[in-house]
C-alpha cells in the first residue's frame, strides 16, 4: 500500500472498475481521499479523469469495485442520495441551471445540505461579491468565469464534507483563475473538507497539492505525496 | 359599440376556458415534455368528481347546503385527478421520458382505458350537473350586453390558478427543484434533488390542474366519457402555439386562440371560423416555430 497521508479517509475507492455498455472506461481504480487534504488526478485528456469523478458522484454506475463514504459503502446509492450525505461537486462546464437566477442557483445547494439549513450559509458566498451583485440575473447570462464562481458557491451552499472539483480553472479568464485558486486554498485551510480536484495546471497542482494520482489510459499509473511529484512522470504521463 | 364590447367578452370567456384547459398540459407538456393523450381524460376526471359531489350533495346533506357544492368540488377535482396523474406516472410514464412516440401511444391507450372506466361506472349517455344558483344569471353592464355569471367565475378561476402556479414554479422552493430538474436533470439530481420525486408530484400537479379545467367545464355543458377527447386538441394547441416551456406564452395561446376563433365565427359560421383559426395557427407555426415566446439565454445551447 502506499504512504498513509492524512487521518482520517473521508473518500476511499477500491478496485473501482466504470464502463459506458460493453466498453470498460475505468479498470481497477483504488484512490483514498483524507479530511484537510487536497488529492490531484492528474493525466491527459481522455483517459478517465471526468468519468471517475462522475463515477464517485453515482451518475455513471460502477461495474465492480466499492466507493466509501466515511465508513460507509455508497456504491448502490444514488447522486442525489450522495449529495445528501455531503458529497459536493462542481462540474465540468460548470453545469449552471441556465434558466434560474443566479439566487435561485445558489439556493439548490440548499437541497443537499447537511444540517438542514433554509438560508444560504454566508461563508459560501463570501468569496464571490459579483454574484451578489448579479443576484436576479439568470445565471445562462453569466460569464465563464463567473458561472465557475456560481458553481463553486451552489457547492459550498451544502456545506460538503468531500468536495469534488473537475476542471475548476478550465476555459476561464486568467483574473478569474487567480480567485479560484484562492478559494481553493481557502478550503484547504478550513481542515475540515477532502478535496479530489482535477487540474492541467501542473504549476497550480504543485503548489495546493497533498498527494497525486496519476490517471493513463483508465488506469492509476502512479501516486505519492505531491513532493514525489517529478518531471519525468510528466514527459511519461501528462505531456501530449 | 356593445356588439365589439360583446365580442371582446365572448373572446376572453372562450381564451379563458382555453387557458384553463391547457394550464395542465403547460406543465405536462411544456416543461416536462412528457406527450399525454390522457389529459383529456384528467379533465374528465375532474368533471365527474364534480358530478360525484354534486349527487351526494343531493342525496345525502340538506337542501340548503346544495349551492356549496361546487366550491367543495374544486379540491376533490384536482385531488383525484392528480391521484390518476400520480399513479400514470409512477405507473407507465417515467419509463417512458425522452421516448415520445412510445408515450403518446401508451397514454392515448390509458385514455381509451379510462373513457370505458367512465362508462362502466356512470353510463355512455352524458349526465348534466346542475350548477349552483348563485352562479345564474349575469351582470348586465348595458343593454345588449350581459356577462354570465359562470363565465365571470370561469374567468376569475383561471386567474387564481394561473397565480397559485405561477408562485408555486417560480417563488416556492418546491417550484425551484422542479425548474432545476426539467432544465438539467443529471446535475439537479447531484444537487441532491431526488428527480423522481420530483417528476412524480409534477405530474400530479399538471394533471390535478385539467382536473379543476373539468369541474369549471360542468359549468358550461353537459359531461360525457368522452369529454376529453373535444378537449385535447385545443389544450395542445394552445400549448404550442405559446411556446414549449413558458406559462406566459400559454396565456398569450389561449387568449390569442380564443379572440381568432371568436371573430372568425362572428363573419363566417361556427365550422368555417374553426378552420380559420386551425389555418392561422398553421402559418403561424410555419413563421414561429417555436410559439409565441420562446426561451433564450447565452448557455441554452449547452
Amino acid at each position: 500500500m502506499p504512504l498513509e497521508v492524512g487521518s482520517e479517509a473521508m473518500l476511499q475507492i477500491q478496485g473501482l472498475e466504470v464502463g459506458y455498455g460493453e466498453s470498460i472506461i475505468l479498470r481497477d481504480i483504488s484512490l483514498k481521499v483524507s479530511k484537510g487534504q487536497v488529492v490531484c488526478l492528474m493525466g491527459r485528456n481522455g483517459v478517465g479523469k471526468t468519468t471517475l469523478i462522475r463515477a464517485i458522484m453515482g451518475v455513471l454506475p460502477a461495474k465492480k469495485g466499492t466507493i466509501s463514504y466515511g465508513k460507509t459503502d455508497i456504491t448502490k446509492k444514488s447522486p442525489d442520495q450522495r449529495a445528501r450525505m455531503g458529497i459536493g461537486y462542481v462540474p465540468q462546464g460548470r453545469e449552471i441551471f441556465s434558466q434560474l437566477t443566479v439566487e435561485e442557483n445558489i439556493q439548490i445547494g440548499l437541497e443537499a445540505n447537511r444540517f438542514g439549513r433554509k438560508a444560504v450559509p454566508a461563508e459560501a458566498t463570501v468569496e464571490f461579491p459579483v454574484l451578489k451583485q448579479m443576484a436576479k440575473r439568470r445565471g445562462g447570462d453569466l460569464s465563464g468565469g463567473q458561472q465557475q464562481q456560481l458553481a463553486f458557491a451552489r457547492a459550498l451552499t451544502s456545506e460538503p464534507e468531500v468536495l469534488l472539483l473537475d476542471e475548476p480553472t478550465e476555459g476561464i479568464q486568467p483574473s478569474i483563475v487567480q480567485d479560484i485558486q484562492n478559494v481553493i486554498h481557502k478550503l484547504k485551510k478550513r481542515g475540515d473538507l477532502a478535496i479530489l480536484l482535477v487540474e492541467q495546471s501542473v504549476e497550480f497542482v504543485l503548489e495546493v497539492g497533498d498527494y497525486f494520482y496519476v490517471l493513463d489510459k483508465g488506469a492509476i499509473v502512479a501516486e505519492g505525496p505531491m513532493a514525489m511529484f517529478d518531471e519525468s512522470l510528466l514527459m511519461h504521463h501528462l505531456s501530449v | 359599440m356593445e356588439v365589439y364590447l360583446l365580442h371582446l367578452f365572448n373572446s376572453l370567456s372562450l381564451g379563458s376556458i382555453l387557458l384553463m384547459i391547457g394550464l395542465g398540459l403547460a406543465i405536462t407538456f411544456g416543461l416536462m415534455g412528457v406527450i399525454n393523450m390522457a389529459h383529456g381524460e384528467f379533465i374528465m376526471v375532474g368533471a365527474y368528481s364534480t358530478y360525484v359531489v354534486q349527487k351526494t350533495f343531493m342525496d345525502y346533506l340538506p337542501k340548503s347546503w346544495f349551492d356549496s357544492y361546487f366550491i367543495v368540488s374544486l379540491p376533490i377535482a384536482f385531488v383525484m385527478a392528480a391521484l390518476f396523474g400520480y399513479l400514470l406516472e409512477r405507473v407507465l410514464i417515467r419509463h417512458l421520458y425522452n421516448r415520445p412516440l412510445d408515450s403518446l401511444l401508451a397514454t392515448w391507450g390509458v385514455g381509451l382505458m379510462l373513457q370505458q372506466l367512465a362508462r362502466t361506472i356512470f353510463g355512455a349517455p352524458n349526465v348534466a350537473v346542475t350548477s349552483p344558483a348563485w352562479l345564474d344569471g349575469g351582470l348586465t353592464v348595458m343593454e345588449g350586453l350581459v356577462m354570465p355569471y359562470k363565465r365571470l367565475f370561469i374567468i376569475a378561476m383561471v386567474i387564481i390558478t394561473l397565480t397559485s402556479m405561477w408562485y408555486y414554479i417560480y417563488r416556492s422552493a418546491a417550484g425551484r427543484r422542479m425548474r432545476a430538474v426539467m432544465q438539467n436533470r443529471n446535475m439537479a439530481s447531484c444537487m441532491g434533488i431526488s428527480t423522481r420525486r420530483v417528476d412524480a408530484m409534477t405530474f400530479a400537479i399538471g394533471s390535478g390542474v385539467a382536473g379543476l379545467a373539468g369541474s369549471a367545464l360542468t359549468l358550461i355543458g353537459p359531461i360525457g366519457p368522452s369529454i376529453g377527447t373535444y378537449y385535447i386538441v385545443d389544450s395542445f394547441m394552445v400549448v404550442v402555439l405559446g411556446g414549449v416551456g413558458k406559462l406566459i406564452g400559454t396565456i398569450f395561446g389561449a387568449f390569442g386562440i380564443g379572440f381568432a376563433n371568436t371573430v372568425f365565427e362572428a363573419w363566417s359560421t361556427a365550422s368555417i371560423g374553426k378552420v380559420l383559426v386551425f389555418l392561422c395557427i398553421v402559418a403561424f407555426l410555419q413563421w414561429r416555430p417555436t410559439g409565441f415566446v420562446k426561451m433564450r439565454s447565452r448557455s441554452l445551447d449547452s
